[in-house]
């Protein structure tokens, strides 16, 4: 009887939760739908746009005969003293250099910010904000301007540190929260403890808000590796070229290589891919406990 | 250890002697400045004048790290992210013990304290009290000059609580090490402390062993604040009936107890003084039936503790706890006869609310 009756809660339930799950499953399908297209490119022989391939169940595109083709021709790419090896490189320093510098600002910075009382802080905690309220664009040709003044345009500092000023007034305001919420019991008890102040940061606070750090880590390299505005404005020699500008040449005024755009596409994107894999677990947690406070 | 600190809301020159050894509770009501008080001498606030010693040195402008204190917090501020092995060496590690010197202190401490079993758990998978005792063992395991505790019992259920602070004690005893402990509970107080500094808006009323502070409170306010239930008062004032002391309290006349007006004697002429009448509820005698000595009352309300039972009387504007045994009858409105004449009974001053015997 009493089993019955839960049987019956728990089917009740499961009905309930239908049509949340039904809008959940097509609106997933509608992200993922583009997604098939380029991976199906990415396969299919030729450079031409939905030819050479067929529908299964009239729905998933797929390549009549598959072919890792436009892989290697990404692998080979050259446009006038720029190779893929170059672009791939320049990305990964770029995108390397600004996580670590973003990371390594905005921890004693999120710290100062939650711990310290300075003449200012509120001031500055709020000039953080303005530069969120204005659209990123409109940012660039004064900053290449500025830039060119000081020499830095067509060099990887041209980028780097846009792309890190750009990544820390909304990182500032993550870590700052993230170290809100650590009780200030913890670092009283490492100072009695024997720790200095900088150990007791150190050792006890930062790796309590790894999952912001992840966060925060994540929204750096988001910024740098997928931009293509700032970059296009900032590096004009092939050869300092990041990945998103090489995948732009593609596109030519009278001819577009589908194909070979496709796979650099899922190239670029396996790293994405992999990095939100492996920080899934702490982004979640991250974005929660450390917005809310913040 | 000397201390003055003179910022209006918090403490107020204060100066207490803790000697080696000592178990000195700090106790008072919230706000009192008790926690203040512990933090200066663990050097996380800094007085705003005056000094403190910890044995023969001013510790005035040294560092926490350096002034080999030890504290235990309410919350326990255990490290959330280590093992409980690794919050037990991170002072050692800190204070450059070596490898082999951090295990077996590590290991002895644990024993102690009964946590050796634990010690690969993280702090998010031990009870409230086994936390409790992880921050105990932080605090012992590098054998500091004084150990600092803020009311490091007051997250545990009332039973483990009874049980923790008879175990604290013998702790403390049995290691030796000098120990302020801030708690506002007075059962805590009373049965952890040599010594009871009761403290209220930041200035020490009395410091004193648990049984003189019951006894012999110094004024007022740490007579009502030790003791449960608390201490009856009646307003009034002092009359002299011949050659006898009374406390006149409008409605009724109290004969002092001879002891009680010889302690007086000391303070010289009292009589017509304006004073508060303080008498516990285990001073009074209840009884049902007319007394000459005994003033009349009415019941207000009983509450059975189990062996004895805690009678609420009244008379006018005058209410009295006394204590009887449980097999006495006292239903509400029920007339008893109350004497409050006692040697133990105290007079206060009105105004000072000092303590007048």
């Amino acid at each position: 009887m009493n089993n019955k009756s839960r049987n019956k809660e728990v089917v009740g339930k499961a009905l309930r939760a239908v049509p949340k799950h039904l809008f959940l499953i097509v609106m997933s399908l509608i992200s993922i739908y583009p997604v098939l297209w380029v991976v199906s490119m990415a396969f299919t022989p030729g450079e031409s746009l939905a030819v050479g391939w067929h529908f299964v169940l009239d729905f998933i595109p797929a390549p009549n005969a598959p072919t890792i083709q436009h892989f290697i021709s990404v692998v080979h790419l050259q446009v006038i003293g720029g190779t893929f090896a170059d672009w791939f490189r320049n990305s990964v320093i770029i995108t390397s250099v600004t996580v670590v510098a973003s990371v390594a600002i905005t921890l004693p910075a999120g710290y100062a910010f939650s711990r310290r009382v300075f003449p200012g802080r509120e001031v500055t905690m709020f000039s953080f904000l303005l530069p969120t309220m204005f659209p990123g664009v409109v940012t660039i040709i004064p900053q290449f301007l500025i830039f060119a003044s000081l020499g830095i345009v067509n060099s990887y500092l041209g980028c780097i540190i846009p792309y890190t000023v750009g990544s820390l007034s909304l990182s500032i305001f993550i870590m700052k929260g993230a170290f809100d919420s650590v009780p200030k019991d913890l670092d009283e008890a490492a100072k009695i403890d024997g720790a200095s102040e900088f150990r007791a940061f150190w050792q006890i606070l930062a790796p309590l808000t790894l999952p912001n750090i992840a966060t925060v880590a994540l929204w750096a390299f988001m910024g740098s590796w997928l931009d293509w505005a700032l970059a296009h404005v900032m590096l004009q020699s092939n050869n300092l070229w990041t990945l998103p500008l090489a995948l732009y040449s593609l596109i030519q005024p009278t001819y577009t290589y589908y194909g070979t755009f496709a796979a650099m596409s899922l190239i670029m994107a396996v790293p994405v891919f992999v990095v939100f894999m492996i920080f899934q677990k702490y982004l979640v947690t991250g974005l929660t406990s450390g917005s809310v406070k913040g | 250890m000397t201390k003055v600190y003179k910022e209006a809301p918090a403490v107020k020159d204060l100066s207490l002697d803790v000697s080696d050894g000592e178990f000195l509770v700090l106790l008072g009501p919230s706000g009192c400045g008790k926690s203040t008080t512990l933090r200066m001498v663990a050097g996380l606030e800094k007085p705003t004048s005056g000094d403190i010693y910890i044995g023969d040195t001013l510790v005035n402008e040294v560092q926490p790290k350096d002034r080999d204190v030890a504290m235990v917090f309410q919350s326990y501020a255990l490290y959330p992210h280590m093992t409980v092995h690794d919050n037990l060496a991170f002072p050692l590690k800190m204070r450059h013990y070596s490898k082999e010197q951090i295990e077996e202190t590590v290991g002895r401490a644990a024993e102690i304290l009964e946590i050796s079993d634990l010690l690969a758990r993280r702090p998010k998978e031990l009870s409230g009290g086994q936390r409790q005792r992880v921050a105990l063992g932080r605090a012992i395991v590098r054998n500091p000059k004084v150990f600092l505790m803020d009311e490091p019992l007051s997250n545990l259920d009332a039973k483990l609580r009874v049980q923790t602070r008879i175990e604290l004690r013998n702790l403390q005893k049995r290691i030796g090490t000098t120990t302020i402990y801030v708690t506002h509970d007075q059962a805590e107080a009373m049965t952890l402390a040599d010594r009871v500094a009761i403290m209220k808006q930041g200035v020490i009323q009395q410091v004193a062993p648990p049984t003189d502070v019951y006894a012999h409170p110094a004024n007022r306010f740490v007579a009502g604040f030790i003791g449960s239930p608390a201490m009856n008062f009646v307003e009034g004032k002092i009359a002299a009936s011949g050659s006898v002391l009374e406390f006149d309290a409008g409605e009724f006349r109290i004969v002092l107890d001879p002891a009680l007006t010889k302690s007086m004697e000391k303070f010289g002429n009292l009589s017509g003084r304006e004073s508060t009448y303080g008498i516990r509820a285990e001073d009074v005698s209840i009884g049902q039936s007319q007394d000459e000595r005994a003033t009349e009352f009415s019941v207000f309300g009983s509450e059975l503790m189990g062996s004895e039972q805690f009678v609420h009387c009244v008379k006018g504007k005058v209410s009295v706890v006394a204590r009887a045994p449980m097999n006495f009858s006292a239903p509400i409105g029920a007339r008893v006869w109350l004497n409050l004449s006692s040697p133990n009974a105290h007079i206060f001053e009105r105004d000072t609310e000092r303590t007048l015997s």
